[in-house]
Formats: structure tokens, sequence, C-alpha cells
């Protein structure tokens, strides 16, 4: 029973199997939609489907426990048939090659010298090693001198490199998700946070320091959009500034192993946004704040300060408004462009708005991580390097060069060889072999 | 303009192949070296126009490789195929195969340069401005093109694999089956070893732009679907010894789904990497 399902376990068909089930898992996750409230599968399925798709966790798969599952299954595969294997292999690679095995390789090339050649066999082992590697030289039956190789053999362990360096990455993702956090940080300028919003599972979470934002960047392409933001941040420990830095996207900042990235900013108004307003021949100026609803003098309709952006299409800052004319309907929305030089996007009318003054400044959203598997899983990638070179670039190979006497002084000499599935590095070398037999004729 | 250079390119790689064809057809195995400089000189000239792009782009001060839209991944792709049978069987020069891929290239090209799609250079959006995107990018379109050519071979292996008429023939058509079956698992290493370089460079990537090594965002998903496909064949193929059309079968489906982390994500799903449409 035990060796049943230890022999499961190790078997390759499992492993197949399970990377099938991974495949098939991801083209769930893709074409399924993922993590839509329950309403929504009721709706688009219909209650029976969508109730299974619900009770199988297929709407939140990666990380169901049915997909989870399988990874699982895979690292145990993956541990017990690499277990199962490696000892063999290292006893390979220790043990000394027995000519036996050498010599019911095929044979590859045939030489025969004469007597006085047979000076220039002194320098053979040299000149095979030169192109072979140390060889092993064992003298077998009719004083025949057999001369072994073995290229390539550490490449065997590739295999098990790649696999360990899986698990080490999937041990790293877990170590991430059991001990990590991640949560935004919304400041404006000048302010100080340390209160993260969590949204997975949704929550908040205070920092033991605190982060200001003493200033915040935002450069633009001549389209419009942006090139580059960055914040410049001070955290904050016991009342002391301990440390400045600059936080740019693709550039995060690290302290005391929490990760902050640039991940969004918005434009603000600081205070309130100064408009102008023409009505026939009177102009008005009217003070007003962001999201705030404004009556126009004389009670003729009314304005809100609906969203702002700092540059819309390489004109610059501008302000959306939302604008009700008197007894007019749904508010309609338009753009102003700050600066009034320029020609304005039309606008509905009566009123003629005009921004005369607007002071901006930006929020910037800092994206807050902990993940102490990170660097697990970048260990998990290296290792994997050397583990794919040695599997996949490192031709095996065994050569035996045999030099056996014969009558009246001559010798012959006869090569024998495998490769392994690198059929040119093999062809290659057995060119350069030939070469090198011959010179010494 | 490097574009207008593209044009030449196409009919460069279209003579190679049908130069190539010509060859195996009608078994003129001398042709296959004019096949061989045409597609190469088609090569210069595209590996050239690539470089121009770059330094174009320098020059307008928006400086990066040209790899960040739809454009311009087929203008490397097509590159790619090139490069990758270039290093993975040229020296044998196979006509048939040689054909597949000097047409490939040439049919990608020719849909980049005359498929309507933005030609110009645009600015890249902060989190695409890093060294990390041009490893990532450059390895998985490696990966992509070795996969292609092992498609390519596939295709032939079912396609030769059919017309074994017995008789004289046989015995030939048994070594181009045997030879492609090596040409299909060689395409497929280099194919996976890239695919892997492509997904680690993207998930370090990632991890410093926007905090997630890896969030199941549908084309990382789909990249590590193909990746299984592929992980699988190698499997089947060294420790099951599964050999010739099983495999061939295989290489064909990755291939489906390598189209489809490379189309289908991108105009089908939405995600991260929806820029690239
Ligand atoms: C997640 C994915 C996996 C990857 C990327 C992977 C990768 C590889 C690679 C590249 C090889 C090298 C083949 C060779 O050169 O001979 C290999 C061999 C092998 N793999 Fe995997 N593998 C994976 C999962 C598994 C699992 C789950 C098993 C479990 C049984 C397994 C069992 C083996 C065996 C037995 C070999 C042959 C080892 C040998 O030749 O000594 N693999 N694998």
């Amino acid at each position: 029973m035990l060796s049943r399902l230890w022999d499961g376990l190790t078997s390759i068909r499992l492993a197949l199997l399970t990377l099938f089930l991974l495949a098939v898992g991801g083209l769930i996750g893709t074409l399924l939609p993922q993590g839509q409230p329950w309403e929504f599968y009721q709706e688009r399925f219909g209650q029976l489907p969508a109730q299974i798709y619900w009770r199988l966790g297929l709407h939140d798969i990666y990380r169901s426990p049915l997909f989870l599952s399988v990874i699982g299954l895979l690292s145990l595969n993956l541990t017990a048939c690499s277990l199962k294997r490696l000892p063999e292999v290292l006893r390979l690679l220790r043990s000394r090659p027995a000519p036996e095995a050498y010599k019911k390789l095929p044979q590859r090339l045939q030489l025969n010298l004469s007597r006085q050649d047979a000076a220039s066999l002194q320098n053979l082992e040299s000149r095979l090693s030169r192109s072979l590697g140390r060889p092993t030289v064992v003298v077998g039956e009719q004083e025949t001198t057999w001369h072994l190789f073995r290229r390539g053999r550490w490449g065997r362990l590739g295999p098990y490199l790649i696999h360990l360096s899986i698990i080490v990455i999937i041990s790293g993702a877990m170590l991430g998700n059991i001990w990590g956090f991640q949560g935004q940080l919304e400041l404006l300028e000048g302010e100080t946070g340390n209160i993260l919003t969590l949204n997975d599972p949704p929550g908040r979470k205070p920092l033991d320091f605190g982060v200001r934002l003493d200033r915040f960047q935002v450069s633009f392409y001549p389209n419009g959009t942006p090139q580059e933001f960055r914040s410049d941040l001070t955290f904050i420990k016991d009342g002391q500034e301990v440390r400045q830095a600059i936080c740019r996207v693709n550039d995060p900042v690290t302290f005391e192993d929490i990760t902050f990235y640039q991940s969004t900013y918005q434009a603000r108004p600081r205070g309130a946004v100064t408009l102008q307003v023409t009505l026939d021949d009177k102009t008005y100026t009217l003070e007003a704040p962001l999201r705030q609803r404004l009556n126009l003098p004389d009670d003729k309709g009314m304005v809100i300060v609906w969203r702002l952006e700092s540059n819309i299409s390489g004109l610059g800052p501008a302000v959306q408004l939302a604008y009700r004319p008197e007894g007019g309907g749904h508010p309609l929305l338009f753009w102003v462009l700050a600066d009034s030089s320029l020609r304005q996007p039309p606008q509905p009318g009566p009123h003629i708005f005009r921004v005369e003054n607007l002071d901006l400044t930006y929020s910037s959203g800092l994206l807050v991580k902990y993940d102490p598997g990170v660097y697990v899983v970048y260990a998990g990638f290296i290792l994997l390097l050397p583990g794919f070179w040695l599997a996949f670039f490192v031709p095996r190979q065994r050569w035996a060069v045999a030099v056996r006497p014969q009558g009246k002084g001559g010798y012959s000499i006869t090569v024998y060889g495998v490769g392994d599935r690198q059929k040119f590095a093999f062809q290659r070398r057995l060119a350069g072999l030939q070469g090198k037999l011959e010179e010494l004729a | 303009m490097s574009s207008k250079l593209l044009g030449w390119v196409v009919l460069f790689y279209f003579i190679g192949g049908l130069i190539f064809l010509v060859a195996a057809v009608f078994q003129q195995r001398q042709l296959n070296r004019i096949a061989q400089g045409a597609t190469l000189l088609g090569f210069g000239v595209h590996t050239v126009s690539l470089l121009w792009r770059w330094l174009e782009s320098h020059q307008m001060s928006i400086g990066r490789a040209p790899l960040s839209n739809f454009y311009e991944s087929l203008v490397f792709f097509s590159w790619a195929v090139i490069c990758v049978s270039y290093v993975s069987f040229w020296r044998q020069g196979r006509d048939y195969i040689g054909s597949f891929v000097a047409f490939l290239a040439c049919l990608i090209l020719a849909y980049a340069s005359f498929g309507g799609h933005a030609t110009q250079i645009m600015p890249l959006m902060p989190a695409l401005k890093s060294n990390w995107l041009i490893i990532h990018v450059v390895t998985c379109f490696l990966g992509y093109a070795a996969f292609a050519l092992g498609f390519g071979a596939a295709l032939l292996y079912f396609f030769l694999a059919r017309s074994a008429n017995p008789g004289a023939k046989e015995k030939d058509s048994l070594r181009r089956a045997q030879e492609l079956d090596e040409l299909i698992y060689r395409a497929i290493v280099i194919g996976f070893f890239m695919l892997t370089l492509g997904i680690l460079t993207g998930a370090v990537w990632a991890e410093s732009a926007w905090g997630r090594y890896w969030s199941w965002d549908p084309k990382e998903t789909w990249s590590l679907i193909t990746w299984l496909i592929y992980a699988l064949l190698l499997h089947a193929r060294l420790v099951r010894g599964w050999q010739g059309k099983r495999i061939a079968l295989l290489a064909v489906v990755g291939f489906m789904a390598v189209l489809f982390t490379y189309f289908g994500v991108s105009f089908l799903l939405p995600g991260l990497h929806a820029y690239l449409t």
C-alpha cells in the first residue's frame, strides 16, 4: 500500500498530469472572469453553473484549494521524484568507469600504426586529454591499454537543480503569501502618513514609522502623457527624521524591509479654484473648492469643479466643470484650460467660465509591500540558470581509446564513443579526434 | 526612415524562401547556398533597420529600444525567427525548413508593414522605462521564434511522414523524419530556455515596477501555460521516450499556446500587457 503510494508519487505520469492540470487551471483563470461578486456569475451563467463555479472556487481560482493542492501535489511529486533518483545519479558520478561497459560502445575510428610511427604513441595520451579531459587508464587483456573518458557527466545533476529551484520558488511564494502584506498609502505634499489601506483582505494597518511626502514632481512628454513621476519621502521613526529617499516608478524604496513603490498620482487644488464667470456683460469671480456645489449669482444655475488634470494633451493644467444653467436638466461636463491665453474648448453657455487662479498640488499614491519571500524566489531564479546549463547545454559523451600491440612492433588504435542527444557536438568532437590521430601516423 | 528599409527585407526573405523551396522540390542542393545568401542579406538589412530605429528614437530624444508596441514587436519577432534558425540549424542548410523560416519571417514582416499598425515612435509610459523591458522582450521573442521553428519542423514532420511512399525513397524520408524530430527537440530546448529567461526577467521587472513578481495577469498566465506545455513535452520525450508524431503534435499545441499568448491575450483579454495593442 505504502509502496504503491510512493510509486505513484515518484512517477513521471503524475508529473505530466499535474503540469497539465496547472495549465488547465490557468486556462480557466483567464477565460472565466475572476474575482466578481456572486451575482455576476448568477446572472451570466445561471443558478446551477454559478453555484458549481462558486463551490469549486473557480471565481478566484489562483487561491482556490483545488488549484493550490495541484501546486502542492507538483511540489510533492518533484521532491519525491528527485529523492528517489538522486542517490543513483550520485553513485554513478562517483564510480570509476569500467572498461567492460566501454567495450560495448560503437566503434568510431580505427587506425593502424607501423613500427616507425610507434614512437609518436608517447604523446598520444597528452593529445587525447587535451581534447577529452583526464582519462582513466586501464590495461586489459592482450596488453591493450584503454583510455576511458566521461565528458559532461555533471550535466546529470542539471534536472535536479532545476527541480530544486522550482521547489525553492514555490516555497518563496508561500512565504510571501503567509507573512507578507500589501497596501496603499496616499499622501498630499507635506503630509505624514503611517496607516496603510489593505485591499486583500480589506482593512487598515498601521506601520511603526511614518512617511512624509516632501515633494512630488511629474514631468510630461510634449503630447501630455506622463514621462516620469517621483516622490521625495522622509521616513520618521520615534519623532526622528531617519532617512530621506526618492521613490520613482521602476525604482522603489525600501525602509525596514518594507518597500514603497510609486504607483499613481492625482492633481489636487491647494485650497479653492478661482473661477471667472461671465454672463452677458457682467463678470464675477468665484472661489470653488473641489467637488462642492456652488450656486451661480442670482440663482441662475450651478457649477461644480469636478476634476483636475495637471496636463491635458500637452496644454497644461485644466479643470473639468459640471455645469447646469438655469432650468437646465442634467449637468453638462466640459474642460476649461487653466492657461486662459490658449484657445478654449467650446462651452455650452450662457455662462462662460475662465480659470483665474489655480494653485495645483499633487497627492502621491504609494504601494506599500512587505514580502519576506522575494529573495527566496530570486534565489530560485538564480539556481535555475546553472540547472538549465547543465541539463541542456553540457553534452554528455563517453569515449574509449584502445591501443593494442600488433605483431612486428606496430599498434592498432581504436576509438569507441557515444554521445547523448547533442549529435553535432559529438560529430565535431569525433572530427577533431580523427585529425589528432591522423597526425600520429 | 528605418521602416522604408523593411520593404527590401520582405523582398529578400521572399526570394530566399522561394529559392529554398525550389531547392527542396527539385532536389538542387547547390541552390541552398543562394537561398541562404538572399535570406542573410535580408537579415543584415533587417538588423540595420532595427538599429536605425533605435538611433531615430534617440534623435527624437525619446531614446528607447524599438520593442514596445505591436508593430515593433512584430518586426523584432520576424528578426528573431531568422536569428534563432541561424543558430539552431543553419549549418546544415535544410531546404524545406529553410523555406518555411524565410517565408514565415517574410509574412510576419509584411503583416507588420502593411497591416495598418501604428508605426510612429511613441514615448514610453514610466513603468515601461526599464532595462528589464529590453531583456524581457528580447528573451520572450527569441523563445517564441524558436517555438515557431519547432512548429514548422513539426508541420514538415507530418507532411513527410504522410508522403513516406514505399520504394527507394523510403529510407530517405525516414532519415528526413529523424532529422526533423531532432530539429523539433533542439528548437524547443532553445525556446524553453529563452521563455524561462523571459518569464524570470519579466517577474523581476514586475517586482520593481509594480511591486509584484507575479500577479496572474492573463499574459503572465498564458506564458506559464505555454511553459507548462513545453515542460510536459520535454519530460514526455526525455523521460518517457516519446518521439515522432506525438512530440510533433505537442509542438503544434505548444505553438498554439504561444500564438494565444502573443496575439490572443493582447486582443481578447484585458490586463497589464494591454499596451501592446
Ligand atoms: C514544473 C516543472 C518542471 C520542470 C520545469 C522540469 C524540468 C526538467 C528538465 C529541464 C529536465 C531535464 C531533462 C533532461 O535533460 O534529461 C527534467 C528531467 C526530469 N524531470 Fe522534470 N521538471 C518539472 C517537473 C517535474 C516533476 C513534477 C517531476 C516528477 C516526477 C519531474 C521528473 C523528472 C525526471 C524524472 C527527470 C529526468 C531526470 C534524469 O534524467 O535524471 N519533473 N525536468
